[in-house]
């Protein structure tokens, strides 16, 4: 019968102290090279290695003056030390091509390359920037992987963009002066002297695509201002000062968290001035006029779209004889006749069972079409991704139209639009009459595009989902509000680049449950019941020899 | 170098005429298959399948697998006398180790090389696996595999107790292992960083296993095996003039 049990001699103990003198030694010089000076973890190592030092030399002093004396000395002392040798040359090497940077990308996506989008926006850098992030010792493996990225810029931009960590727990104060919490990233300028530049300091927020946020996030410091959208204020509209719920300041503060430049105008002021709506103005926002523009406000439209402008109408339903853009009005008439998209005087009634709607004038983006409008709405991913819309109008859309036009949102087949808007108005009463009312689909969101001159429009049949009380709820709606206005300044292409393949959602499994079974039973009976069928062959065989 | 084809053909029947070998493939393919299935079940309807589920799991699973493989093959070779007749025999000390290590890489390969052919599955299902990540992983948790079974060695030949070597095998194994959560010990960012680059996660965990095939981790990977299978053979050596 075999003895399997432990017996740990005076020797074995003075054998691991030696081993473990070697190790601390060893870990101590690595760490002063790879650190370059003697830090307080180095002294630690440097103490544990004397103190294994000396318990050698307690436990088994002859073997620790052999060591060093005898004949196992010379050839101790030789494997020990080109054992050293060996571990130190492999460091070397370790360290040499750790500096080196060399890495494949070998993802199908190519998730963790950067994009010539990227290297675009690099060039264009006017100065050096650092990527400053904050990672504490427990988020470590998070700062390693986000290193995969910043380093990648760091190489591709030649050293222009540098990368430094700060610990927010062992420099708290400096993390105050950033407001950083622990994981956070900023990017900032540097000056001549490698100073950081505080006006510029920018964070970063990380939506788990590593180089899109980054990029995206260069993008808008170097383009710090240079979009700006004009709100009209001088029509009734809702106002970017307004907090509540019927303001649009969020609307506004968020624009300005984007590197957007948001003004409020007087456009009837400047058409009684004869002036033009100013080239600055990258979009004229028209949220919920209340009055009827005049024959030449919409001139001055024209004009400003001629050359190259954006309008972004958000218009409510209208139960009164006079208001904005009724369906007989003159901006309503321009509107179908240059750019073949118009508002109907009818509310969607949205009668599709089973939606998330309080009631059935509270229509949802039951069905969108593929456009930077609607990138980030209806996400099969994320549930709350719908756009909602309060009490919205209808609108139609040429289906030969003078310019290129579209629709992005629409309601369901099953809903219609409420003609009667006394009964509703006044009575809160709906119903589809027939040969009245007009059966659905209908169009909410609608889009038109000059081609020649790149004038743009979009028309929504709403203005409440971009309010304070609902851009948040459901948060679809401020992405179709952003998506509309990166559409119609073309901020997506200008500012941010292209979708790489990796922030295209990856496609979803389906597989049946049979398929599933019949998987399990391969991998984890077949498969394994065969090797034991293997083994207890093969032990059968040899107890019969 | 002379005997490292001899011995490794001799380990590698070993492996495969001892039922001990066979329960631990078995149970080493049993517990993959466990965790592809259970990453495949919540993949459905969700994500595409993990194609770096197995190499993952096998990350933490070579802690016990490791040791399991090499604690015999120098330990039991001294307990019952046998290393005195392989040190007489006409091959040199390093040929012992590398052909007993190349064995054991070798048998372990073969298991991993099960386990990759389930990737065929996934295709084949409509799983849509990231096949270049499928290959990162693998080509990571070979060479980190590498590295456990040469950690193993040493404490092998270090001592005559299969359990004492499978024992400190899996100590280190357990400490090499936890790169990424050395920040809960460690609250000093820089060193928790050094001790994560000595680490074996520390080169699988954001490199290997999501599709980044980095030189520095092949160099670590490659270096930690070249260095202990290097203290194993001066080990070894040591016998000849203790």
């Amino acid at each position: 019968m075999r003895d399997d049990s432990i017996i740990l001699t005076r020797s074995d103990i003075g054998q691991f102290a030696s081993i473990a003198f070697a190790l601390f030694a060893l870990i101590a010089a690595l760490s002063y090279f790879y650190a370059g000076e003697v830090r307080p973890h180095t002294l630690v190592l440097i103490a544990l290695a004397a103190l294994s030092l000396i318990a050698w030399a307690l436990i088994t002093p002859s073997e620790f003056v052999g060591f060093f004396t005898g004949r196992q000395a010379r050839r101790g002392t030789v494997a020990v030390f080109s054992s050293v040798l060996v571990i130190g040359i492999i460091s070397m090497a370790y360290l040499y091509v750790e500096r080196q940077v060399i890495a494949y990308d070998l993802t199908e996506t190519r998730e963790f390359t950067l994009s010539d989008s990227t290297a675009r926006i690099i060039e264009r850098l006017p100065r050096d920037l650092r990527i400053i992030g904050f990672y504490s010792a427990e988020n470590i493996a998070v700062r390693e992987m986000d290193d995969q990225f910043w380093r990648q810029y760091e190489v591709l931009s030649a050293g222009r963009i540098q990368r430094i960590y700060i610990d927010p727990v062992e420099q708290p104060a400096v993390a105050e002066t950033y407001g950083a919490q622990d994981g956070d990233i900023f990017i900032a300028f540097v000056d001549d002297n490698g100073e950081i530049i505080p006006q510029s300091i920018s964070y970063v927020p990380m939506i788990d695509k590593h180089e899109r946020d980054m990029s995206l996030a260069i993008n808008r410091l170097l383009q710090e201002g240079s979009f700006a959208a004009f709100f009209d204020i001088s029509h009734g509209q809702r106002s970017l000062r307004d907090t509540s719920s019927g303001g649009l300041s969020i609307a506004g503060e968020l624009l300005g968290l984007n590197g957007w430049r948001v003004v409020e105008f007087d456009l009837q002021e400047l058409v009684a001035n004869d002036q033009p709506i100013p080239d600055e103005a990258s979009v004229v926002v028209l949220s919920r006029p209340r009055q009827p523009f005049a024959p030449a406000t919409i001139d001055a439209i024209d004009d400003y779209l001629r050359r190259g402008g954006s309008l972004f109408i958000m218009a409510d339903p209208v139960f009164a004889d006079s208001g904005f853009l009724l369906e007989d009005s003159a901006f309503n008439t321009y509107l179908w006749e240059s750019w073949g998209i118009r508002a109907l005087d009818a509310v969607v009634v949205e009668l599709l069972p089973g939606l998330d709607n309080p009631s059935p004038l509270d229509v949802v983006s039951i069905q969108i079409f593929d456009s930077p409008i609607t990138a980030n709405v209806n996400l099969p991913d994320e549930p709350d991704s719908y756009a909602m819309f309060r009490l919205a109008r209808a609108l139609e859309i040429s289906n030969t139209p003078p310019v290129n036009n579209g629709r992005a949102v629409l309601s369901s087949n099953m809903s219609y639009a409420e003609t009667d808007l006394v009964a509703l108005g006044l009575r809160d009463e709906y119903d589809f009459d027939e040969g009245e009312d007009l059966p659905g689909p209908h169009t909410l969101v609608g889009f038109a595009v000059d081609a020649e001159t790149n004038g743009r429009i979009v028309l929504v049949g709403d203005s409440d989902f971009a309010t304070d009380g609902q851009i948040g709820a459901p948060p679809g709606n401020a992405q179709l509000f952003f998506g509309s206005l990166n559409w119609l300044t073309e901020f997506e292409e200008r500012i941010t680049f292209g979708f790489q393949p990796s922030a295209i959602a990856p496609p979803t499994i389906f597989i049946s449950p049979s398929q599933l079974d019949q998987v399990s039973f391969f991998v984890i009976f077949l498969v394994p019941g065969l090797v034991l069928l293997l083994g207890a062959g093969m032990w059968f065989y040899r107890s019969r020899r | 170098m002379n005997g490292v084809g001899v011995i490794f053909w001799r380990e590698m029947r070993g492996y495969f005429t001892s039922p001990y070998a066979y329960l631990i493939a078995a149970a080493f393919l049993l517990l993959a298959g466990f965790f592809f299935v259970s990453n495949l079940w919540l993949s459905v309807e969700q994500t595409p399948a993990d194609p770096a589920a197995i190499p993952e799991f096998l990350s933490f699973g070579m802690i016990f697998f490791a040791p399991l493989l090499t604690m015999r093959m120098l330990a039991e070779e001294t307990r019952e006398g046998t290393m005195e007749l392989l040190l007489t025999a006409p091959v040199s000390d390093s040929a012992i180790i590398i052909g007993k290590f190349l064995s054991a890489w070798g048998f372990y390969t073969i298991l991993l090389g099960i386990t990759a052919s389930y990737q065929i599955i996934l295709v084949n299902i409509g799983a849509f696996p990231d096949l270049g990540k499928a290959v990162a992983a693998y080509i990571g948790i070979w060479l980190y595999g590498g590295a456990c079974l040469s950690v193993g060695l040493v404490y092998s030949a270090l001592t005559d107790s299969q359990i004492v070597a499978g024992f400190l095998s899996m100590a280190t194994l357990f400490l090499l292992y936890l790169g990424d959560n050395i920040g809960l010990i460690v609250a000093d960012v820089e060193l928790a960083r050094l001790l994560r680059t000595l680490t074996l996660q520390g080169h699988f965990s954001t490199s290997f296993a999501v599709g980044i095939f980095r030189a520095e981790d092949v160099v670590f990977f490659a270096g930690l095996i070249t260095a202990m299978l290097f203290i194993a053979i001066r080990i070894v050596e040591s016998r000849r003039w203790r």
